[in-house]
């Protein structure tokens, strides 16, 4: 018999071949001291594994428990899918973002501004009638132009 | 009582305007005073001014050349640079801001320009409340001057130092001061040459750039009695005012269709103006370094160009601006003895 190869030989360990190739690589390990060393080495191999297993607990990757679950899970409905963090979050988000400026809006909306230089003009308006108002240096109609000052 | 105080003002400065003796311009302070106010109405003139305005950190500086004639003026801005060939031109109560970089032209009204009554009542007033004093004479743009000092008869601070021209009775230049006694503002001509008359080209404006109405005042009512009664909801009036001050004008506007009151108090150089409305509204402040402040019971907001300060605040369902130049703790002592009629 040719020499068994070590795919056969960790076969044999498992007890999955043929009855026939069973029996011929038991005859054979009896004889190759080779293969019988390949035989225990993978035999060790195996018990070393299985008391690994047998004292750890080895938790699977997330990626491959979310794929699972997914497998596994029924579809969402659309509401259910709202809830989702992927939505939820974002959604969440603008919400707070439209309400803290929305409110302001509406709010300015219904109040309407004035700007203080309005009083300030009006102001300035009726001291007309008292003396020696001095016309203001700048007026406000050109006032604009001087905000920030010039690049020498 | 303060209504029978106006009403007893007013006749009298009605009087002072129609009966009083011919004098001499230069025979006393309020002689030359009255005549310095007549001044632009009777001068052409060529010049350069520079007006200082004094802030608490800074002072601002604009100079501009003027030509002038009897109810017309065309100032050329020459300073601050971002004004540098923008010209304005005020031809009796219009004002015409022409605006070259923004290629537009600001048209405004104000018809309390043209209201010599409340000037000479004004001018009363101000007597009344002022010590005119002459300083000695000096020399403003190589022209002799008379200096008069104005000094508030009740707090003994010096509000106001006039250079008026001893020829042409013009005010050459002008300092004021706010009521802790620091200056505030200073114009002054850098030079001036009177001239018999300008040519009326000098005052015809621009064409070719769009024209943008403006604010329109129409001229106030000299009886503030009126204003309240026509305002349409209770006006409130302050309960305290600084010595000397009484209504002198006040009249009714819509700003952004907010119809507001506005009342004017002076003691005749200084003046503040109440604003009250019963629509809501809010004041913005920006640029003026907003603060808040207690306004008797209520909050306020408390804001400040270099010339005025305006103390803004609601009580009761009404707007209240209260604006003037002078020291906060007043306004807002004012502000809060604002009460109900």
């Amino acid at each position: 018999m040719l020499h068994p190869s070590r795919t056969e030989i960790i076969d044999y360990d498992r007890r999955e071949l043929s009855s026939e190739r069973d029996a011929l690589v038991h005859a054979h390990l009896l004889e190759c001291a080779s293969c019988a060393t390949v035989h225990e080495n993978e035999t060790l191999l195996i018990s070393v594994l299985r008391t690994r297993l047998s004292t750890e607990e080895r938790e699977l990757p997330s990626s491959i428990l979310l794929a699972l679950r997914e497998r596994i899970a029924p579809p969402l409905a659309w509401w259910q899918k709202l809830t989702q963090p992927i939505i939820a979050i974002p959604v969440a988000a603008a919400c707070a973002l439209a309400l803290f400026f929305g409110s302001g809006y509406l709010h300015s909306v219904q109040r309407p501004q004035l700007d203080a230089a309005d009083f300030l003009q009006d102001h300035n308006a009726l001291t007309h009638t008292t003396p020696f108002q001095s016309d203001t240096a700048v007026p406000a109609e050109l006032a604009s132009d001087t905000s920030g000052d010039a690049q020498p | 009582m303060r209504n029978r105080k106006f009403l007893a003002f007013a006749i009298t400065a009605l009087v002072s305007v129609f009966l009083a003796p011919p004098v001499r311009a230069d025979d006393d302070a309020a002689t030359l005073l009255r005549a310095a106010i007549d001044a632009p109405n009777a001068q052409s003139y060529i010049g350069e001014i520079q007006v200082v305005d004094i802030g608490k950190t800074h002072a601002d500086a604009s100079i501009y050349r003027v030509e002038h004639r009897p109810q017309q003026t065309h100032r050329w801005y020459l300073a601050p640079r971002n004004l540098f060939g923008d010209s304005l031109y005020q031809l009796r109560d219009t004002t015409y801001a022409v605006d070259v970089k923004a290629h537009r032209i600001i048209v405004t009204k104000n018809d309390a320009r043209d209201d010599g009554v409340a000037l000479a009542g004004n001018l009363t007033l101000l007597l009344a409340n002022y010590n005119a004093y002459f300083a000695p004479d000096a020399s403003v743009a190589g022209r002799r001057a008379r200096v008069i000092v104005l000094v508030n008869k009740y707090t003994g601070q010096t509000s106001m130092r006039a250079w008026i021209d001893r020829q042409t009775h013009l005010i050459l230049e002008s300092e004021r001061y706010n009521s802790s006694g620091a200056l505030y503002e200073q114009t002054r001509f850098e030079s001036i040459r009177y001239v018999t008359g300008l040519p009326a080209q000098t005052f015809i404006v621009p064409s070719g750039f769009p024209r943008i109405i403006g604010n329109t005042h129409a001229r106030p009512s000299n009886d503030p009695t009126k204003i309240v009664a026509r305002a349409g909801f209770s006006v409130h009036e302050p309960g305290y005012l600084p010595d000397g001050f009484v209504p002198v004008a006040g009249d009714i506007s819509s700003p952004h269709g907010v119809r507001t009151v506005h009342l004017l108090y002076s003691d005749g150089l200084r003046a503040i103006s109440l604003f009250q409305s019963r629509q809501d509204f809010h004041v913005s402040m920006i640029g003026l370094q907003p603060q808040d402040v207690h306004v008797g019971t209520v909050m306020g907001q408390l804001g400040s160009t270099d010339t005025a300060t305006i103390l803004a605040w609601e009580h009761d369902g009404i707007h209240f601006e209260l604006v003037g130049a002078i020291a906060r703790e007043e306004l807002v002592k004012i502000g809060a003895s604002v009460a109900g009629p």
